[in-house]
């Protein structure tokens, strides 16, 4: 594949994740789901049966220390707690051949990189390697030619963890503080004068 | 399958052919819709409801991998994603051909209410700024009538529908019978004020077939936002969930699906005997008999269907002696707009209710003015919000700081032009020689494109986006002004136009055909130019409109 058709792979992939930020009307109804659930809060289960589909155990294993690396636990959990890695097997599954090959591709030019950084693979490096070769990939600045399959796979699979991390019910309710419904009896809009806009009348009764 | 004549036999179950099945089966005739598609099951279907993580693929912006095989053409729509491809023709089943160098967008749904389950809602008049705009500016031809002879009909199904909106007094988008309307957000209420004081020009709410209050019998909207995958509440106006249990009700509807259309039989004086249509699941050819035709299978479907109904007496395709018939296709162009972020309304924060509609610019050029560029005009839509996370994908770097800086939820605000396309004679359709569609019918061949009209407009869009947005205090502006492609409006109308002249015309000012006077068309096909509002509430206006003058000719016996 030419560094081309890689780009722009890399670019489909990571915007095929991009559904929910271009339709944000989407969103709030993922607070209602949370909502009707009444064990909010706690990360799912790890089901003990589930198998990747595309990626390897190595791969596995590197998806979801990436994905941990990129949206860390933190007074929340973090993307490993919410099983990005899972969600970012089934986009790999579901994705075109030359996409997904451009994935793995990323994945083993880390490794690489990694053993010509710090002399060994990416996740036998310690956590300052680890930021310190995730910083020059999400720079925005990096354009040396030697670094481009890094720079393209940092930005697709930070676009799959946004997606897959944001879209958990865990995110919703702890990281956002969304309770949203699926039924509302009303859309309320602005009220503040300061913005042209109605103070705010009585609520109305739901019809 | 009995033969049995009917008074009318329906092509479509969409939008118009709903309306026209409950008007014309109230006024006594027993009526049959064809539709090509099956019947929706709105507890399977109808994905409104689901949340991205009930999705294996978390509500992928794409169809999953075997569907979207199959539907090269449908995914370049938006809504054509993993919720709701399956509310998308395939293509590989629906095929058509384009002519070199000319890409078209034909986003189509078959099914029991065709693409009124899918439609956008936005309802707004037309007026005579746009019926009579031949007379204005020289270009193409007026509708053969004004709006005082439309606007009882947009009375009556803004009635029946539901069309919530505000009423604000522009003659260029004329006031309708409104529910009461949504509420503007404080980003939406700040270019507003900054509009009107600056330039003059109305920001208002989207005027939406949406209930804000319950009407008959229907429940007011309950905000949960994708209406674009179904309603369970029929809270929009959808033919399944109004006009066509309304045609039920009167027990003079047979509604039968999987008829998939082929052409109009005629008799030996040229008028229409019957449709024939293949039944999609076993491929069996039947025949519907009826003393009327109204075709209301979508613009172009019901200008293929004449095209393929050639005969002895109408070589060239039905009711195409005026050699019109496919002439003069027209879709809105996009692709004018910005958007930016107003970082006045921090920590503003936004209604948890989503509000499935958005903002309305109204045309504010060429009215009693001329524009150096172009003829026409065009309206806004978009809106502004607080972000959810959505601005995530923009945000730089990685890690518990990245993480933080989501949490700041900016607001943004966008706006992107919806301008009218001039009819054109060499933007046409015509049945492709050669190709064939999964049930041996001829497929349409395009050659449409966008003119210089068209993209000095878009320009005209972008540059007077920004200059709003900037007005109102946005910050971060991207211009877009890149033009769609042809049929991404989904607006597609035009190629059976009506009016007085059957040289030049397909249907009369009463949409029936000139050539075959019980052959009516009812669709977006006969609009003679495209004005530069969203079509199906005028497209409906109209079917109301003819079915009056139906009911009338057939009561005197003179069709």
């Amino acid at each position: 594949m030419s560094p081309l058709d890689r780009r722009e792979a890399l670019r489909r992939l990571g915007r095929a994740g991009l559904g929910a930020a271009s339709a944000p009307l989407w969103f709030e109804s993922l607070a209602a789901l949370a909502q009707e659930h009444a064990a909010h809060g706690a990360p799912p289960a790890p089901a003990a049966d589930w198998a990747p589909k595309v990626l390897d155990a190595h791969q596995d294993e590197m998806v979801a220390a990436l994905s941990e690396l990129i949206i860390p636990e933190t007074d929340t959990p973090g993307a490993k707690a919410v099983l990005v890695n899972r969600f970012v097997d089934a986009v790999l599954d579901d994705a075109d051949e030359a996409d997904r090959k451009s994935f793995l591709r990323g994945l083993e030019w880390m490794d690489a990189r990694s053993r010509e950084l710090f002399g060994d693979e990416f996740l036998k490096a310690s956590p300052d390697q680890k930021t310190a070769l995730l910083t020059i990939l999400s720079s925005g600045k990096n354009t040396a030619l030697e670094d481009q399959i890094g720079v393209e796979f940092f930005a697709a699979i930070k676009a799959m963890t946004i997606q897959g991390y944001y879209t958990t019910e865990v995110a919703l309710r702890q990281e956002l503080h969304l309770d949203g419904q699926l039924f509302h009896a009303e859309f309320r809009g602005c009220g503040h004068p300061e913005h042209g806009g109605a103070p705010a009348a009585p609520p109305r009764k739901a019809p | 399958m009995s033969t049995e004549a009917f008074d009318a036999v329906i092509v479509g179950s969409g939008a118009s052919g709903g309306w026209v099945a409950m008007q014309l089966a109230e006024a006594g005739l027993r009526v049959a819709v064809l539709e090509a598609g099956r019947k929706l099951d709105p507890a399977v279907d109808f994905t409104e409801h689901k949340l991205a993580h009930d999705m294996p693929l978390r509500g992928q912006k794409q169809p999953p991998k075997a569907a979207r095989r199959e539907q090269e053409i449908q995914k370049l729509c938006y809504q054509c994603d993993e919720y709701a491809h399956h509310l998308f023709v395939k293509d590989t089943e629906n095929p058509y051909t384009t002519a070199e160098g000319m890409p078209f967008a034909w986003i189509r749904g078959r099914h029991v209410g065709g693409k009124s389950v899918t439609w956008a809602r936005q309802s707004y008049r037309l007026s005579d700024y746009d019926l009579k705009a031949a007379s204005r500016d020289g270009f193409g031809m007026d509708w053969p009538i004004g709006y005082a002879e439309l606007a009882p009909y947009y009375d009556r199904v803004e009635s029946f529908i539901g069309v919530s909106g505000q009423a604000e007094g522009l003659p260029q988008l004329p006031d309708g019978r409104f529910l009461p309307p949504m509420e503007l957000t404080c980003g939406e209420r700040l270019l507003q004020r900054a509009i009107k004081d600056g330039f003059g020009r109305t920001l208002t709410i989207g005027r939406t077939a949406i209930l804000t209050r319950a009407l008959h019998g229907r429940p007011a909207c309950h905000y949960c936002g994708p209406c674009s995958r179904g309603c369970a509440t029929g809270s929009y106006y959808s033919s399944p969930a109004s006009t066509l249990p309304a045609a039920e009700r009167t027990g003079r509807l047979t509604l039968i699906p999987n008829a998939v259309v082929t052409h109009v039989e005629v008799d030996d004086a040229g008028r229409c005997r019957s449709v024939a249509y293949v039944d999609r699941l076993t491929r069996a050819p039947r025949e519907a008999f009826g003393k009327i035709v109204v075709l209301c299978a979508s613009a172009l479907e019901s200008t293929r269907i004449m095209l393929n109904s050639r005969s002895d007496r109408h070589p060239n395709g039905l009711a195409n002696s005026s050699g019109a018939l496919g002439r003069y296709l027209m879709d809105h162009v996009m692709g004018g707009g910005a958007k930016g972020t107003l970082p006045v309304l921090k920590g503003a924060p936004d209604s948890r209710a989503n509000r499935p509609n958005g903002i309305y610019i109204p045309r504010f050029r060429n009215l009693e003015d001329r524009h150096p560029d172009f003829l026409r005009g065009y309206g806004y839509q978009g809106s502004a919000r607080q972000e959810k996370w959505g601005h995530a994908f923009r945000l730089p770097g990685f890690g518990a700081s990245f993480k933080n800086s989501v949490r700041e939820r900016p607001w943004t605000i966008s706006l992107g032009g919806f301008g009218e396309c001039l009819p054109r004679f060499e933007n046409y359709c015509e049945l492709d020689p050669e190709r064939v569609d999964a049930w041996g019918i001829p497929v349409l061949r395009f050659h449409v494109a966008f003119g210089d009209n068209e993209r000095r407009m878009v320009k005209d869009m972008a540059d007077c986006a920004e200059e709003m947005l900037r007005a109102a205090g946005a910050e971060d502006i991207e211009r877009t002004e890149e033009m769609s492609l042809p049929g991404l409006a989904i607006h597609e109308v035009g190629t059976a136009r009506m009016g007085d002249d059957p040289r030049t015309c397909v249907v009369n000012r009463w949409q029936q055909a000139h050539d075959v006077p019980n052959l009516f068309v009812m669709d977006g096909s006969v609009y003679p130019s495209s004005a530069c509002q969203n079509p199906t509430l005028t497209i409906m206006a109209l079917a109301s409109r003819a079915c009056d003058y139906l009911v009338d000719q057939l009561r005197r016996g003179a069709v």
